[in-house]
């Protein structure tokens, strides 16, 4: 697992405006300039963000990708993604969007 | 000789601005009027500068360049993360102090990263459109702001026991600076809050009020003392922001803390605490 590549990759598609365009049109193609195996290439184009923290992905960067470039980007849904019980968001509901 | 006169801990927080009247109206009430109250004190020190120490959030830096530490010596402007109430505009730097703590740290072996030109985040932002520019006001000038960025949010983290040196660095380099500079060391950061994990939302208010009361009793070592896994345990990855607390009691002479406020407050994912560094003339 290249945790380097993902955050370079991840980073890069929370800051850079091009990057997001490319990832919009075609996000395999966009993906397929980094040195990335097949699994990461999934993780990242399915926005499988709990599996992206499990293998050491920051956390600030999930969360910039999730809400930059996912389809709902709902903070509900990622957390949710991440496994989040209703008492974790029980507090922070009202500031959810989505 | 300049001095430094005194010292904040304010926090930062985004969800602020994006989610403002989440939390109840009370609540909303002591922060808003904690920052206020901020920047009336900062007034009253007759500040002529004002160093704000923040942190990146993975915006700024990415994986090609992570400092752990860097001084803005020039131009700068910000937030480049646009916040709703938050405008981007340009600060003005105190230029000659920033470059004098760079030139007095080649001589201590403090070897500052520098910024000749620096687009800030919300961690320098927000103190400064909050704190600052309400000085500024009341006093009827500018305050120049200098940015102080340290390793809080994106590994390698700076160690505590860095961060306290640059402080007592940034000390030395304002009381060996030609002009009679009262600065103000604002610690910006915390306490805590978790960014963008399965429990973000959750707040700590026990590990919030122990941070506060070692900063009430000037404790330096035991700040410092802190292990990055029981912070990211009991205060979450945004409580290592407290590093920044650290820089500032360093700097403020035999630093003493003052609470202005504490508010744990869930709907802004963050226990938001206010503390006043006040310098003490007494050596410890």
């Amino acid at each position: 697992m290249s945790r380097n590549t993902l955050e370079r990759v991840l980073w890069q598609l929370s800051v850079e405006r091009a990057a997001k365009d490319k990832f919009r049109e075609d996000p395999r193609q966009f993906l397929a300039r980094f040195a990335l195996s097949e699994d990461e290439v999934e993780m990242v184009a399915g926005f499988d963000v709990a599996a992206l923290q499990r293998i050491g992905v920051n956390p600030m960067l999930t969360m910039g990708f999730w809400q930059e470039l996912s389809p709902t980007r709902s903070m509900k849904q990622y957390k949710a993604l991440l496994g989040a019980t209703d008492e974790h968001s029980a507090g922070f509901s009202a500031a959810l969007k989505g | 000789m300049g001095k430094i006169v005194g010292g904040f801990w304010v926090p930062h927080d985004p969800v602020m601005f994006v989610a403002p009247e989440a939390p109840p109206q009370a609540q909303r009430d002591i922060v808003w009027d904690a920052y206020r109250q901020c920047g009336e004190r900062l007034a009253e020190l007759d500040a002529t500068s004002v160093i704000i120490v923040g942190c990146d959030h993975y915006i700024l830096f990415g994986t090609h360049c992570l400092p752990r530490y860097l001084i803005g010596t020039g131009d700068v402007d910000g937030p480049i993360d646009r916040l709703p109430g938050l405008p981007r505009r340009v600060v003005k730097n105190q230029e000659l102090l920033a470059n004098h703590i760079v030139s007095h740290g080649e001589q201590q072996d403090v070897d500052w990263t520098v910024a000749r030109s620096f687009t800030m985040d919300h961690s320098f932002a927000i103190p400064h459109q909050l704190i600052v520019q309400v000085a500024e006001q009341r006093l009827g000038r500018e305050l120049p702001s200098v940015p102080v960025y340290l390793a809080c949010g994106v590994d390698p983290y700076i160690s505590f026991r860095r961060a306290a040196d640059l402080g007592r660095q940034i000390r030395a380099a304002v009381e060996s600076f030609a002009e009679d500079e009262r600065v103000v060391v604002i610690g910006s950061g915390g306490i805590s809050h978790r960014v963008g994990t399965h429990d973000m939302g959750r707040v700590s208010e026990d590990f919030d009020r122990e941070v506060l009361a070692l900063g009430i009793a000037g404790d330096l070592e035991a700040l410092c003392a802190y292990r990055d896994e029981d912070i990211l345990e009991r205060g979450g990855n945004g409580a290592m922001e407290i590093r920044n607390f650290a820089l500032a009691m360093a700097a403020v002479p035999n630093a003493r803390g003052e609470v202005i406020a504490y508010e744990p407050v869930p709907a802004w994912v963050t226990g938001l605490g206010f503390l006043q560094l006040h310098a003490q003339e007494v050596a410890r």
